[in-house]
């Protein structure tokens, strides 16, 4: 299954009608904010939701939904996945 | 496990660079291989031994060079997309009688094949956009 | 054989990146990779006929693209809800795509071994 990297509420707009059931999302950059803003993406309950915890702080954001990452663990979702595809929009 | 890693955001106009830096530390940290580090679109500029950043901000360029150092990873920057925004090797500014080279130590101006050849060798590719 | 797939989302002028990932996909299938490209979103303007960026002194994205099945890059797909949405003629489109709905995308997706965005 792939790996989804969201990098933008765009992105996650473009990304989430073209999941599959096993698929995994992670987002970063701008992305994040889709954790924040319900209205923003609010399709993000159908999908396997990572969130980059170095975006979040940097954002000065903190409650979120979906669960909190770090590079190793995106370095381990990559390995569990394939292909990677940035979603950039 | 081996990957090739693009990078498509321009240093400074991106955090593409930043973020592709954090990635490659922790992949090499977990035993992971990087076969290259692929410098594509605007990310050329990474490559560039003229850029002078604040000195409260990362030097972008230096902190590729110490990655490469300290693990042997190969920084290639694409040949037809880095001439054409001024990076330019010895040979290419002798090529093209420019005044002075202006790529960094230790980027190599390759081709687009050599993307492609880390991708054949590589179990996963991942693309940092702008 | 390993499959890489190109997916192009935004419109052909915005900037030089189009041009520059129909590079990377007639390499990869210069040195046998299985390549497709995809248009989505905004990106279905790239199939437009009669593109001309002379007056642009750039290339003509959609001649590049009509290279590309002599490179053996032989599938093209574009996005169907986004070629309704740009009030495309499909049949007028060149090269002419193979229209896919999202989920067949997403199939599309789970294939590939490496995939690239412009």
């Amino acid at each position: 299954m792939a790996l989804h990297l969201v990098y933008s509420i765009r992105g996650f707009s473009a990304c989430h009608p073209r999941l599959q059931q096993e698929d995994v999302v992670v987002l970063l950059a701008d992305g994040v904010y889709c954790a924040v803003n319900p209205t923003a993406a609010d399709n993000t309950q159908n999908a396997d939701l990572r969130v980059m915890t170095d975006d979040l702080e940097i954002r000065g954001l903190t409650t979120v939904s979906g669960k909190r990452i770090d590079y190793p663990d995106l370095v381990e979702l990559c390995t569990q996945h394939t292909p990677i595809i940035s979603w950039n929009d | 496990m081996k990957f090739t890693i693009a990078v498509h955001g321009a240093p400074y106009g991106s955090f593409a660079n930043e973020r592709a830096l954090k990635f490659c530390q922790a992949c090499v940290a977990s035993g992971h291989e990087i076969v290259r580090v692929f410098f594509y679109h605007e990310a050329v500029l990474s490559g560039l031994n003229s850029t002078v950043p604040p000195q409260d901000e990362i030097d972008v360029t230096q902190a590729w060079a110490d990655f490469a150092d300290t693990h042997q990873t190969e920084l290639a920057v694409c040949i037809a997309n880095g001439i054409k925004r001024g990076v330019l090797s010895d040979t290419e500014q002798a090529r093209y009688d420019k005044p002075s080279p202006t790529l960094a130590q230790p980027f190599e101006l390759v081709g687009l094949g050599q993307l492609i050849d880390a991708m054949a060798s590589s179990d996963r590719y991942v693309e940092f956009p702008a | 054989m390993k499959k890489m797939l190109v997916i192009f989302s935004t419109p052909p002028y915005q900037n030089s990146h189009t041009v520059e990932m129909l590079e990377a996909a007639m390499v990869g299938a210069v040195f046998d990779f299985q390549v497709s490209l995809l248009f989505r979103d905004q990106g279905v303007w790239c199939l437009q006929n009669e593109q001309n960026a002379v007056s642009l002194g750039r290339r003509t994205v959609g001649k590049v693209l009509q290279a590309m099945p002599a490179y053996d890059v032989s599938a093209i797909y574009a996005c169907a809800p986004s070629v309704n949405a740009a009030h495309l003629d499909p049949s007028r489109l060149k090269p002419l795509p193979q229209l896919l709905e999202h989920s067949a995308q997403a199939i599309l997706l789970a294939e590939q071994h490496f995939v690239l965005s412009a």
